[in-house]
């Protein structure tokens, strides 16, 4: 594992990418650029007491000295986040987790609903990057510009559902799911999935049910993101106790945690 | 300059007065992967019980004003796996190793103690975790439980005993007398202040444990306030803590009257925040021309 650092990190680029959504790239002084997908970034907003936690962000795209997130307005916290400007200061603790390990005998299968595209699209760019094929279900509520970038990014991968019918399937991206698997011509597979709690545990029992292997990215509320809190703690599946979102996981195997 | 930044708790020497309160750090182990944790006085482990403890529903944590409540509930594996798998992995830290412990009754805490006796350099009482339904908290808020439970571990460990008190009293003072009167070494001051916050549109606690303890910036007067009622009261070291965030709140403790201090909250915020808080001190003990740290123990007081 990469050694955890703390980077004084300046702000490249905020883009409006979509409704309340920011595309951020920043400047990370002494970042080798190493990181999994499914890894992330515990971001502190600034030097003032309040918001005294900082802010867990899943890596989008990282590279030398370089990182991007994706930032959507839900509260407070990532309202200041997105507020950032070009040049302004972010502490910027990480590489955290554990991120996907990728089976490179079966086909890749990545299940993302809304935001839970980040992790999994750092993991589809890498795919890419070594020519392995996969396929990407991409559940949304409506037609959204960041769907438009997937379509630009990675074509024809992307099956699009929507729960509104506004650009592909009318549906939602679990219950898509099934029906898409069946008609691909691979025989081996491998699900990640990232996105709404209930979608996670559909995905989940899915796979369970059809002997595929299902591996989710979690989120958690959490105050330390290195695994001393305690805060982020997630049941075991059939075993007693917990495991750390922010240490065992974010990503676990889904027959490893109880959602 | 030479800087003199060593401190005792009965026979135990410490290096310096910078400690990491229980539960904000681990055992240590992950935070050393950060910076090298021996540089610091010692560290405080997560409280220890008899048997292993899942600890409370999510969510575990939500931020408040300048602070965070969290609802924990003790999450431990237990004693036995604490010496089978912990302790030999800490035991090399060139540190103090203080273990707390919690138990859910008096003779709880009497194993406890005679369990880690030898095995590491002091003990950290935890009466007053407000998150569990037994024991925790409601003795330390309690005077004649306090006095049993102290008198239970002295009487099964030979090490540094230190109580730590809960601020949710009306007198805080004689809960720390009375540690002190049935053998405490030192009281650490204070564990987290309870409290509660709601989510209007669900119309329920934000806590999965409803309540939670509140800690950080927030509670740092009240805390500080705490720890200058109490040491003056008493003869044995106070180890102050809440809401300590940099230096300069380090030496307003000291000023208060602590001897040493433990660093919380703030390493949730900063990793790093406890060494920073130790440089810091060291700094402005230099800055001030002050040779030793035990000069300014306790020099604030009403005129």
């Amino acid at each position: 594992m990469n050694k955890i650092r703390d980077y004084y990190s300046t702000v490249v680029n905020n883009t409006l990418i979509d409704n309340n959504i920011y595309l951020i790239e920043m400047f990370l002084p002494g970042f080798d650029g190493k990181a999994e997908p499914g890894q992330f970034m515990m971001i502190k907003i600034d030097e003032t007491y309040d918001p005294f936690l900082r802010r867990p962000y899943s890596i989008l795209e990282c590279k030398k000295e370089r990182l991007k997130i994706l930032v959507k307005i839900v509260g407070r916290g990532s309202e200041m986040i997105a507020q950032k400007k070009k040049k302004d200061r972010l502490y910027v603790l990480g590489p955290l987790g554990v991120g996907f390990s990728v089976d490179k005998n079966s086909h890749s299968v990545l299940v993302a609903g809304g935001m839970g595209i980040a992790p999994l699209w750092f993991l589809a760019r890498g795919l890419m990057k070594g020519k392995k094929k996969f396929s990407i279900v991409y559940g949304e509520r409506t037609t959204s510009l960041l769907g438009k970038e997937m379509d630009k990014t990675f074509g024809e991968r992307v099956f699009f559902v929507t729960d509104d019918g506004s650009r592909g399937l009318k549906s939602t991206a679990s219950d898509a799911l099934p029906s898409f698997l069946d008609n691909l011509p691979y025989r081996e597979s491998t699900i990640y999935a990232c996105g709404p709690h209930g979608m996670l545990k559909e995905v989940i029992n899915f796979g369970m049910g059809r002997n595929i292997p299902v591996y989710v990215s979690l989120e958690e509320r959490m105050a330390c993101g290195i695994g001393v809190c305690l805060g982020c703690s997630v049941k075991r599946k059939g075993k007693y106790g917990f495991l750390t979102v922010c240490r065992d996981g974010p990503v676990f195997k889904g027959d490893e945690v109880e959602i | 300059m030479k800087i003199d930044l060593s401190t005792k708790i009965g026979k135990l020497k410490f290096k310096n007065p910078v400690l990491t309160a229980s539960g904000t750090f681990g055992y240590g182990l992950l935070i050393n992967e950060i910076f090298d944790i021996s540089r610091l006085g010692g560290i405080i482990t997560k409280s220890i019980t008899i048997r292993s403890r899942p600890g409370n529903p999510a969510p575990r944590i939500v931020e408040a004003a300048c602070g965070m409540l969290n609802s924990i509930g003790l999450e431990n594996k237990g004693i036995e796996n604490f010496l089978d798998e912990v302790l030999p992995k800490i035991k090399s830290f060139n540190t103090n190793v203080i273990a707390s412990i919690a138990g859910e009754t008096v003779d709880e805490y009497g194993r406890l103690a005679e369990k880690l006796d030898r095995n590491v350099s002091a003990i950290e009482v935890n009466i007053s975790c407000p998150n569990v339904k037994k024991g925790g908290m409601s003795f330390g808020q309690d005077l004649s439980s306090t006095k049993k439970v102290v008198k239970k571990v002295r009487r099964k460990t030979s090490l540094p005993v230190i109580v730590k008190l809960t601020p949710n009293i009306t007198r805080i003072e004689d809960i720390a007398k009375a540690s002190e009167e049935n053998g405490a070494d030192a009281v650490s001051i204070v564990n987290t202040y309870e409290g509660l916050s709601i989510d209007i549109y669900r119309r329920n606690s934000k806590l999965g444990g409803f309540s939670g303890g509140l800690s950080g910036p927030a509670i740092k007067p009240l805390a500080l306030f705490a720890v200058w009622k109490v040491a003056k009261n008493i003869d044995v070291p106070v180890i102050g803590c809440g809401g300590i965030m940099n230096f300069s709140d380090a030496i307003e403790f000291f000023m208060a009257g602590a001897s040493l201090i433990e660093v919380g909250s703030a390493t949730f915020s900063d990793p790093n925040a406890s060494l920073r808080i130790l440089k810091g001190v060291k700094h402005f003990l230099e800055e001030e021309n002050i040779k030793s740290i035990k000069e300014i123990v306790g020099i604030v007081d009403e005129n």
